[in-house]
């Protein structure tokens, strides 16, 4: 699919192989971040049928699909494809093919680094998925099945799925490592002349926060799944308390990764909603200076409240009172982004394409997303909502209204740019209000659910809980089928359609939009001059 | 300002790049390794 | 069981209370509201019945109000802006950026001093209370529960009068695989609920002999972990006699949805007199392990015993679920010696692995858990059947004597 893709422009700038090899060998930004794209599409749909198993056996109370062994696997592999291999590969696509032509660079800085980053990623997802098909072999007890968390001891206990997850975690973060150290020696060295970094697109500076995060984050994740491969195999006791460890550091191992995450998963999008929003509202970004400080103190804030994901393990008080309090203060730089992203569109001259519709669903059900979750970081209502479906719905609102819907906006923001055609419109529109009611239908069920009692994680429930999880699984599979329109309406994007201009909507501004589209092969070969 | 980049401006940028990339990997490196000997 | 509790209101039958706090979905909440009256649409917190429990029902309550409003007033500015501030003929849109004067920043600034002041004084010192009240297990404590998780049921233990049974689900299976209508408790049922008596501070210590567990029972408003080698603690004070039901909340392995809490509130009068039958049951068993049991007594037992603890994993036909859970049937384990002959269990025989469990796997040391009996009369059970045909037997009384000189090899 992706080969369609060509680069038409003078013949003699592509030396590149034909067929397969030329995906393999290449160190193109702009092969490599359709590579990302495609990669996280296709496990995106991946991820989703694993869910909408899940879903389909919580249609209704009692077993009926599968075994409870069986769904434990789906909802942790579920949530590691999705992260792992969906959101983060598809920001990394955007950051590769969008960073250059933003900063006036020519390319990335490492283009082979930057081929070895993606074509690490292949393997780790059939690692990470692989012993399903082994187990129907009759080959170990099947994938992981401790959720995404791999809390120990239950995951010292785990079968071999365990041991792949951490093979497949270890080479994703390895991947996802090089990929930021690409997007922060190119973001430092190779903006066009006169681009300083206050002039710098706020896409670039979300990245950038995103990278150093990253970095900062995912060796301590690689080392607390390291320790857990030594208990399983090698007799240390690092998470095992008759050893003198303790099950509980894991989980401060763990969430000092997890919670970064999250903002690494949504700080691209937060940098690219001032690109869409100031484009369709044809006014410039409001207040780009507080938002790239706010974008920092998010950044710094976020490796310093992990400890409120595990709020009922049992910590003293004043551990309580600051980790709630520092969830808190977060508000407050996450709120100036609100405050301009609205102020942006605020007497604009707007007009509503596919790309701010998404935006504005995104600033729409992400704020619920953020109020409830200002609500979860309370300890003393935590101690209701945690482990509950609620904290299933919110991090929903998080991670797929923040998140996917925000890729999404990315996508039919750029996919213009990328292929020279325009999408079609009535599809796009036809896919967001599908996309928006489904997810609602799908997940503010579970708001409830969570309220009255239903733990998360659970493949059977009591009978009280059987009228909202009905819903609730009929909304996950019209959002499912949804995303259906979502790939064809790419696919024929990229197949041909109406051929667009170099600036594709009317209000957008910045230097990606001074190239052809789809741009020449290599970007930036004269620096543009920045005024 | 120049008006290409040139050979040689690129080759300084790369460069620049590969160290700086170094450093970052080896940093990750130190806390990769630093992580063993945390104790609660 | 001779406890009488009055039955709990039916979950159907909301109060306007319970559904206070719905509102912070506006929108979508609206098309459910219709069907609120025809079945069990819950929209808040179930009714609180320890005062931990109201104290978090009314931040909650307070809570979903303020985000509420922050929602409204904040999606009103913007969807004024998107019906205003349209592209139309003879339309120029504004091209500020920034705040350009005093009177300006102050309108700028005002949202976050309202958030701040909304976040450290209007939530954060209703929280801050809470939880010196929530931490608060020791003062005034009337009682001690001491509750133990284990894959997949719980243990309940009265430390001061030596009271200590497990609670495992039971709900048929035939319920959960549709093969039988569900009952009203599906899934919220035990063989032995945990009797609490009421108005009593009760201090709940909690560990776990395997992986984490997470004990729960909503109307409390309590949650905390159960953590292998660790205590964590919590506490209940219940207001009014009832059923109290809960789950595990934390995922701990394959049936981690099939280990409900269930608790019984009772007076205190009828408190004392379920804890002095408890200690005639526990004195009658005591004296039983020390006579001699016929097999056919053993099997039988033992039958029930396997029922309740191991077919879960290995199966109710004792095949198993490999690779994870063995098969008994034929098993290398099962078939081998019972003791050594000096009387003494041997490793990674049948009678260590029931007694001692394996560690790092489900497989727990039952010895914890289960009485002399019991232990005999499965051990007994399962090595005659299945196929397994080893013909001896183990009699409780050598079961204490093991016990009691430790048992380990």
């Amino acid at each position: 699919m992706s080969t369609a893709i060509a680069h038409p422009g003078n013949p003699h700038d592509e030396h590149y192989p034909g067929g397969l090899m030329r995906w393999l060998t290449t160190t193109n930004h702009k092969d490599i971040g359709t590579m990302y794209l495609t990669f996280a599409l296709m496990m995106f749909f991946v991820g989703g049928l694993m869910i909408l198993a899940v879903r389909a056996e919580l249609f209704q109370p009692g077993l009926q699909l599968m075994k409870p062994e069986f769904f434990n696997q789906l909802i942790g592999v579920h949530a590691l494809v999705m992260i792992f291999a969906a959101l983060m590969p598809a920001a990394t696509g955007f950051a590769n093919w969008m960073i250059p032509l933003m900063i006036g660079a020519p390319d990335m800085a490492l283009p082979r680094l930057n081929n070895w980053g993606f074509w690490l990623l292949p393997p780790a997802a059939i690692l990470l998925t692989m012993p399903f098909t082994l187990a129907l072999f009759g080959i170990g007890d099947g994938a992981i099945a401790t959720g995404w968390t791999f809390y120990a001891p239950l995951s010292v206990q785990g079968g071999m799925g365990v041991d792949f997850a951490i093979l497949a975690v270890h080479i994703l973060g390895i991947s996802s490592i090089m990929g930021s150290i690409n997007i922060i020696v190119t973001i430092f060295n190779m903006r066009a002349p006169g681009m300083t970094m206050m002039k710098l697109p706020l896409f670039a500076w979300g990245w950038l926060i995103t990278a150093f995060l990253l970095i900062a984050t995912l060796p301590v994740l690689a080392g607390a799944v390291t320790m857990l491969l030594t208990d399983r195999h090698f007799g240390t006791h690092f998470f095992n308390a008759a050893g003198g460890g303790d099950p509980i550091l894991f989980q401060h191992l763990f969430w000092f990764f997890g919670h970064p995450e999250v903002y690494i998963l949504l700080l691209p999008v937060w940098g690219l909603m001032p690109h869409v929003l100031s484009t369709f509202s044809r006014k410039p970004t409001y207040g780009y200076t507080a938002q790239v400080y706010s974008f920092i103190a998010i950044g710094v804030l976020s490796v310093v409240v992990w400890a409120h994901h595990i709020f009922t393990s049992g910590m003293p008080i004043p551990a309580l009172v600051y980790f709630m309090f520092s969830t808190m203060s977060i508000s407050i730089p996450l709120a100036v982004l609100f405050f301009c992203w609205i102020a942006t569109m605020w007497r604009g001259a707007m007009t509503f394409e596919t790309p701010m519709l998404f935006a504005i669903g995104f600033i729409v059900l992400f704020g619920i997303a953020g109020l409830t979750g200002l609500v979860l970081a309370d300890v003393a209502a935590d101690a209701q909502y945690h482990h509950s479906y609620f904290v299933v719905a919110h991090f929903h609102y998080a991670l797929f209204a923040g998140g996917i819907m925000g890729v999404i906006t990315g996508v039919y923001y750029w996919l213009p740019k990328w292929t020279g055609h325009m999408y079609s419109e009535k599809l796009g529109k036809l896919h967001f209000w599908l996309t928006v009611i489904a997810f609602n239908l799908t997940f503010i069920p579970q708001f409830f659910l969570g309220l009255a009692g239903m733990p998360r994680r659970i493949p059977d429930y009591a009978l009280q809980f059987a009228e909202f999880n009905a819903i609730s699984t009929i909304g996950a599979f019209i959002l499912g089928f949804s995303q259906l329109i979502f790939a064809y309406n790419i696919w024929c994007c990229v197949r041909g359609g109406t051929k667009v201009e170099a600036r594709v909507w009317e209000g957008a501004e910045g230097l990606e939009w001074e190239l052809s589209s789809p741009p020449p092969h290599h970007s930036w070969e004269i620096p543009p001059v920045i005024r | 300002m120049e008006n290409a980049f040139s050979p040689e401006d690129l080759a300084r940028r790369r460069s620049r790049s590969k160290r700086l990339a170094w450093l970052i990997g080896g940093a990750v490196l130190l806390l990769y390794i630093a992580g063993f000997f945390l104790k609660r | 069981m001779i406890i009488r509790v009055p039955a709990r209101r039916p979950a159907a039958v909301s109060t306007a209370r319970q559904m206070r706090s719905w509102a912070f979905l506006l929108p979508a909440a609206s098309t459910l509201i219709a069907h609120e009256a025809s079945a069990s649409f819950n929209f808040n917190f179930p009714e609180p019945v320890t005062p931990i429990a109201r104290e978090t029902l009314a931040i909650h309550n307070e809570f979903m109000l303020i985000i509420t409003i922050l929602f409204v007033v904040v999606f009103a500015i913007m969807i004024y802006s998107m019906i205003r501030h349209r592209k139309r003929p003879g339309y120029e849109a504004a091209t500020f950026s920034a705040p350009s004067n005093r009177l300006q920043w102050f309108w700028v600034l005002l949202p976050f001093a309202i958030l701040l002041f909304i976040d450290f004084i209007l939530m954060g010192i209703p929280a801050v209370k809470a939880i010196v009240v929530m931490e608060d297990t020791k003062t005034k404590a009337d009682m001690v529960l001491k509750v133990t998780g284990m894959q997949w049921k719980w243990q309940y233990e009265y430390p001061e009068s030596g009271i200590k049974f497990i609670s495992t689900l039971a709900t048929p299976r035939d319920q959960i695989n549709n093969a039988e209508a569900k009952g009203e408790h599906y899934l919220l049922e035990v063989d032995n609920p945990v009797v609490l008596p009421v108005g009593k501070k009760v201090r709940v210590l909690l560990t776990s002999t395997d992986v984490i567990h997470t004990w729960w029972v909503p109307q409390f408003g309590v949650k905390r972990d159960a953590v292998p080698g660790f205590l964590r603690e919590t506490w209940v004070k219940i207001d009014k006699p009832g059923i109290y039901r809960g789950q595990c909340a934390e995922l701990c392995g394959k049936e981690h949805g099939f280990m409900p809490v269930v608790v019984h509130a009772v007076p205190e009068e009828e408190f004392i007199a379920w804890q002095d039958t408890q200690k005639a049951k526990i004195a009658s068993a005591a004296s039983s392990a020390d006579r001699t049991w016929s097999k056919d007594e053993l099997m039988a037992a033992g039958k029930a015993v396997y029922e309740k603890q191991c077919a879960m994993c290995h199966q109710p036909e004792g095949q198993g679920l490999p690779p994870t859970f063995p098969a008994l049937a034929g098993s290398k384990v099962v078939n081998t010696p019972l003791l050594s002959a000096e009387g003494k269990v041997v490793t990674d025989t049948h009678v260590d692995r029931v007694m001692n469990g394996k560690p790092g796997t489900p497989m727990q040391a039952f010895r914890n858990t289960l009485s002399d009996t019991d232990l005999a009369a499965v051990i007994t059970f399962e090595r005659n059947s299945f196929g397994n045909q080893r013909g001896d037997m183990i009699q409780p009384a050598q079961i204490k004597a093991l016990r009691q000189e430790g048992s380990k090899p």
